[in-house]
């Protein structure tokens, strides 16, 4: 046995232990899903198990009251719990380099079952044995604190059974615990293993409940976005939380400065994360002024001073849940823009994949001028869909269909000054232009689409096709002509309305008038029931700078799944 | 009055008329007085027209020396704005402030000054006259032959996709034969965006022969997007280049300038090494 090494170390134990419903005791073996049980009585996974000396010797009688003591209720359960990574106690030091403390609500616990006077529990790490620790009230007992390590220890937990605290220091910690149980005369009488994890870092996905909308508010001499700031106001009220942009140096692209996710834990545990770019415009100091505290940090990854158009996160999205050739992805996967050694930095890349839950892949956007995913996919949630939403996907085939029907006289408003297109025959009759969309199309967009479809698992009918047209700006590749009104947002508060957010196209001569806006009617017509888009006005602010909707807001939303119940196999499948 | 751009860039026209108060007003209220219609170029603020005449340099002289007098805030304003950076980082006059034919004459005045505009700057001013729905085309031909850099001379020769003809294919022909090859690519590539761009057919069939890859290439996509017959047996040849991009406009060229011959010429491309071409020819001969 190893003796316990002594930290010093503040109260923790009581608090760690949660109220309420923050015990351990939330999961058992028979209430996951996914088959992975968490109790050895269940379990089909025998490296996750137990087995009793009981088993095949009967039942021990223990020391108090002449009771019998049943080796094979001493169980222990599962724990999961969220990285310890943020700053609970505000002294500008994350909790996970220091001693447990009372305010501390990152802290897991295990629940170690009563047991006769003069039996010992042996505990051996394994896995990621320097990711997590435990405690023993204010005794270190597993891990690392303080340049000390270990990777096992003792307790007597007594009749009445003992409460230690756990804490993990990094994202998607996989660890164990063996579980050995000893009677007084030190001979094994039932041992087994438990798993100690802590949680990946999860991406958002348009499926999820959303709970605030950010959005730059714009007055510049380059253009106000006040109509649409309204927009979002009246229709998001209390979610919606516009923030003055010439605070940030007049950034307007809120989206891809941060990119939230999730890590979660028995207990309602939750941390945010804000995914902070390296791209470090005028919002640099936006995520941390905004989000960082309790409960919430901001993390990077990747290097600032190598940093290009392909690191913001405009081009680091995820689907919605997808089931892929029988594998279920719970939590939807990643997608981000890379092709060859250009796009997203392979350091943010490969942390992504090693949170394996996601799967990430890669699409090509090196041929766009800002090169990010969303100037040409989207999600929207499909309530009355089997899979449950619809993946959007910008096609100009879509978009010439409505322009080839228009007369040519047919005055197109914004588009005569801004793109010198007076009128839909000036559409009609640009030849580079019709050649420069179709070319897109074979070269880009159809092989996006079969990506898509191939990583996802999707069927003809899980896509809305989004009348777009691209332009070419030149020296730096395509760049949305109409309006992109696949660049949009979904706001879904819990059981609230579905609210979509997207660019008025303008393509029309009435400004006030959306409903004789073809571009806008074939849109919504595709859109599934019960979604209700906006189409605001972008166009100044946004749309003039190679931006949409989508681009200058973010989204935070509530986790939706228990990855430990849903998604288990995925991440023991990677080791 | 919330805080602007032009503030935070600390641009001393604008900061002085701010001192005296004489821009104290929210620039959602500026843009309105002076954007009023955008759509049809028609609104000008306070009467300031401009016309582009035979003296171009005069022109834009008369222009802004009756702005000044006549709105001096909105000279100021258009002297002093920046071009924002765009979602790509590149540098944009964007906004109402810009789509106003007077401002064709402050920034073709700005592209004239000596000195302190650097050339992303300069690039960024011609980009935007387009948007100014101000004419502008003579101008930029003149100044296309002054302009040393290769990047500025290039935004020129794309602003005249929407330049008067004459304008237009002077300073097209003149782009084709430019001594950079990014400029070469830029004016082949505009020339396939005008419905008269085929008066170019003789410079184009020159650049189908550059020596540089990349304006060959785009000379000869921009061949077959005109549809220029007389091109055909130069792009046949070259659907056996060993560039692959090279085959797949060859293929795209043919196609659109005669897509029955192309059928019966692209065949051997159907099982290509590079899909796109193969997935083009076979597209060929779908029609």
């Amino acid at each position: 046995m190893v003796g316990a090494l002594v930290l010093v170390a503040s109260a923790c134990g009581d608090d760690a232990g949660g109220d309420g419903d923050e015990g351990s005791g939330g999961t058992t073996g028979a209430e996951t899903e996914s088959g992975a049980s968490t109790g050895p009585a269940t379990t089909d996974d025998p490296s996750m198990g137990s087995t009793s000396a009981a088993d095949t010797e009967g039942e021990t009688e223990g020391d108090t009251d002449g009771e019998v003591f049943d080796p094979e209720t001493f169980v222990l359960e599962d724990v999961f719990g969220t990285p310890n990574l943020d700053d609970d106690d505000g002294n500008d030091r994350t909790d996970w380099l220091e001693t447990v403390f009372e305010a501390d609500d990152d802290v897991s616990v295990l629940d170690v079952p009563g047991a006769p006077e003069g039996y010992t529990v042996e505990l051996v790490a394994g896995g990621d044995v320097y990711d997590f620790r435990l405690w023993d009230g204010d005794v270190f007992a597993i891990g690392v604190a303080d340049d000390v390590t270990a990777d096992t220890y003792s307790l007597e937990p007594g009749p009445e059974g003992a409460t230690l605290d756990v804490e993990f220091g990094a994202f998607n910690t996989q660890g164990s615990l063996e579980v050995r149980l000893l009677d007084p005369e030190g001979t094994e009488v039932s041992t087994q293993e438990i798993r100690v994890m802590g949680s990946p870092l999860i991406m958002n996905h348009h499926l999820q409940p959303s709970e605030g909308v950010w959005v730059m508010d714009v007055d510049a001499d380059f253009g106000t976005n006040a109509a649409m700031v309204g927009v979002f106001a009246s229709v998001l009220g209390d979610q919606f939380d516009p923030v003055d942009d010439a605070t940030y140096g007049f950034d307007v692209w809120v989206q891809d400065e941060i990119e939230f996710a999730t890590a979660t834990g028995l207990g309602s545990q939750r941390l945010d994360i804000v995914i902070d770019s390296v791209r470090d415009r005028g919002l640099d100091d936006f995520p941390e002024d905004e989000f960082e505290g309790p409960s919430f940090i901001t993390s990077r990854w990747g290097d600032p001073l190598q940093a290009t158009t392909w690191d913001s996160f405009g081009n680091l999205e995820a689907s919605p849940p997808v089931t892929v050739d029988g594998v279920e992805y719970p939590f939807g996967k990643i997608y981000y823009g890379r092709e060859g050694t250009n796009g997203l930095q392979s350091e943010l890349g490969d942390f992504l994949a090693s949170q394996t839950l996601q799967a990430p892949f890669e699409v090509d956007t090196l041929w766009l001028c800002v090169g990010h995913v969303d100037e040409f996919s989207s999600f929207v949630p499909d309530p009355s869909s089997d899979k449950g939403f619809k993946f959007l996907i910008s096609d100009v085939d879509a978009a010439w269909e409505i322009i080839d029907a228009l007369p040519p006289s047919t005055p197109l408003g914004r588009f005569g000054p801004d793109h010198g297109f007076a009128t839909a025959g000036d559409l009609q009759s640009d030849a580079g232009l019709r050649a420069l969309n179709e070319e897109l199309q074979a070269d880009e967009l159809d092989p996006i689409r079969e990506r898509f479809i191939a990583e996802l698992g999707l069927e003809e009918n899980d896509i809305i096709y989004v009348p777009s047209l691209f332009e070419d700006i030149p020296g730096c590749g395509a760049a949305a002509l109409i309006p992109g009104m696949v660049n949009l947002i979904v706001s879904n508060p819990q059981d609230g309305p579905i609210d979509l957010f997207l660019a008025d196209p303008f393509f029309r001569q009435n400004e006030g008038d959306q409903s004789g806006d073809p571009m806008i009617e074939a849109f919504t017509d595709a859109l599934p029931e019960g979604l209700v888009p906006h189409y605001v006005d972008n166009w100044d602010v946004y749309h003039l700078a190679l931006g949409e909707v989508h681009c200058g807001t973010n989204v935070l939303r509530t986790p939706s799944e228990d990855w430990w119940t849903t998604a288990l196999p995925l991440l023991e499948n990677d080791r | 009055m919330k805080s602007r751009h032009i503030l935070a860039i600390g641009t001393a026209l604008l900061l002085s008329a701010c001192d005296d108060g004489s821009t104290d007003e929210p620039n959602a209220e500026r843009q309105a007085q002076v954007q009023a219609n955008p759509a049809d170029g028609t609104t000008q603020s306070k009467d300031v027209a401009f016309v582009l005449g035979t003296d171009w340099r005069g022109s834009v002289e008369d222009a802004v020396a009756q702005l000044r007098a006549r709105d001096p805030q909105l000279a100021d304003a258009l002297y002093a704005m920046e071009p924002r950076s765009t979602r790509a980082g590149t540098a944009r006059f964007t906004g109402p402030l810009v789509r106003h034919p007077v401002a064709a004459a402050v920034f073709l005045d700005r592209l004239t000054a000596e000195g302190g505009t650097s050339a992303e700057v300069r690039a960024a001013l011609v980009e935007a006259l387009p948007r100014t729905t101000g004419p502008f085309g003579p101008a930029v031909v003149a100044l296309l032959a002054e302009e040393s850099d290769a990047s500025v001379r290039a935004a020129m020769v794309s602003s005249l996709r929407t330049a008067d003809a004459a304008s237009a294919l002077a300073g097209l022909e003149l782009g084709l034969s430019d001594s950079a090859a990014n400029v070469r690519l830029t004016a082949a590539r505009t020339t396939a965006r005008r419905t008269d761009g085929m008066q170019l057919k003789e410079a184009l069939l020159t650049a189908a022969g550059d020596a540089e890859l990349s304006v060959k290439r785009e000379a000869i996509r921009t061949l077959g997007v005109l549809r220029i017959e007389a091109a055909k047996p130069l792009i046949e040849a070259e659907l056996t280049a060993v560039d692959a991009d090279m085959r797949l406009a060859a293929v795209r060229a043919l196609t659109r300038i005669d897509p029955v011959d192309a059928a019966s010429r692209v065949g051997s491309l159907t099982a290509d090494a590079d899909p796109r071409v193969a997935k083009a020819a076979r597209k060929a001969l779908e029609n």
